[in-house]
């Protein structure tokens, strides 16, 4: 909400900082594997890291009895990642967000999952 | 409380889980073009989170518009109350007697007399709010879905453009004259299509030649550009360092 018109007289806003523009790479400088049509996506993806350096699989509760491990930033084919998930636990009960990238499994399986990502995607 | 006791658990295999990993694309290519001719000179690369994510995300494109047209409302409804006192204070008929209801004054919301109870007054403020990161994916994924479209034509100076006489690394029009958006839209075939130029800073010569398109060509300056402008349009003529500015500004 805007604030009210005394807090907005009474009240001096500190400069912002300068936006940093996109500086554009020149085109030797890319390799042509880096381009869109490098292939991705169509068996394969990618889970990038957090900027801490963890997996970005975390325990989810909703209406504080509701579980479920949700892992996040999943690019490319998830339904693919999906299968590879049960090839390793044929007993996760795994459902899909392909719009946002998102994997739940029922109940808290986050240890478990991780231990996966550690062997397998590093 | 949470304790869980997962009785199907099975052993996990000791052979190295088998992930298909492969590496996301980075960057995009978009041509550098020349103005008024549009003519193709060179590639330049542009990022692919920002211009190629597979999934455009339309909840939070509806979000954002939604955002913006709240923030636009001018919150100017006003409606008369018992507060504004239009009529008098008399009181209307005797408290006792008259074998009717008891009835104060004429300002009463209950009778027939245009007030209402608990009735808007202005000025009031509809502007809601979004997540940043919200408002910045959707103007990623706005920007982005035109540029598939085909839609974004980029202005530019860029290593090997050779222009010509006529041309020109940004979007203006060489000369103050009405005649010149409608010329621009009938060489380039773009009757009937809604047009958006985004410009670096306010160029006279584009505002004036474009005024007689009237609600088919906007001329907006980079930092008035909102989700909105973008989808509407059905060609977006945008300079290189306007382009640059936005993926700084709304990138996550």
């Amino acid at each position: 909400m805007r604030p009210t018109l005394f807090a907005r007289a009474s009240h001096f806003p500190f400069p912002k900082a300068v936006v940093p523009r996109y500086t554009i790479p020149s085109l030797e400088s890319i390799p042509h594997t880096a381009l869109v049509n490098n292939g991705f996506g169509e068996g394969s993806y990618f889970i990038k890291k957090t900027k801490f350096n963890h997996w970005p699989v975390y325990k989810k509760i909703t209406n504080q009895s509701k579980i479920t491990t949700e892992i996040k930033r999943i690019e490319g084919d998830i339904e693919l990642f999906r299968r590879d998930l049960l090839k390793l636990n044929p007993d996760l009960k795994i459902t899909v967000n392909k719009t946002a990238g998102y994997v739940n499994i029922k109940g808290d399986v986050v240890e478990e999952i991780k231990e996966y990502f550690n062997e397998g995607l590093n | 409380m949470f304790k869980q006791i997962r009785t199907l658990a099975t052993q996990a295999s000791n052979a190295k889980p088998a992930f298909h990993i492969g590496q996301p694309p980075q960057y995009t290519l978009a041509s550098l073009r020349t103005f008024p001719s549009l003519e193709p000179h060179t590639f330049i690369p542009l990022p692919a989170k920002f211009f190629a994510a597979p999934n455009v995300r339309r909840d939070q494109l509806w979000s954002a518009v939604v955002f913006e047209a709240d923030k636009a409302r001018m919150g100017s409804g006003n409606v008369p109350t018992k507060g504004d006192k239009p009529f008098s204070n008399r009181k209307l008929r005797p408290q006792k007697g008259t074998g009717n209801a008891r009835l104060g004054d004429a300002n009463s919301p209950h009778m027939d007399n245009g007030l209402k109870p608990f009735g808007i007054k202005a000025p009031h403020d509809w502007s809601t709010d979004l997540p940043t990161k919200v408002y910045a994916q959707a103007m990623q994924h706005a920007l982005g879905s035109k540029y598939k479209e085909g839609k974004l034509y980029i202005i530019g100076e860029g290593e090997g453009v050779k222009k010509h006489e006529s041309d020109d690394s940004s979007i203006d029009f060489k000369y103050d004259h009405e005649s010149q958006g409608p010329e621009f839209v009938k060489r380039h075939n773009l009757q009937n299509l809604n047009l958006l130029f985004i410009t670096e800073d306010v160029k006279s010569n584009l505002v004036a030649g474009t005024a007689s398109l009237a609600k088919k060509a906007d001329v907006q300056v980079k930092e008035d550009v909102e989700v909105r402008d973008i989808l509407k349009a059905n060609r977006i003529y945008i300079e290189l360092s306007a382009l640059q500015w936005l993926i700084g500004k709304y990138s996550t």
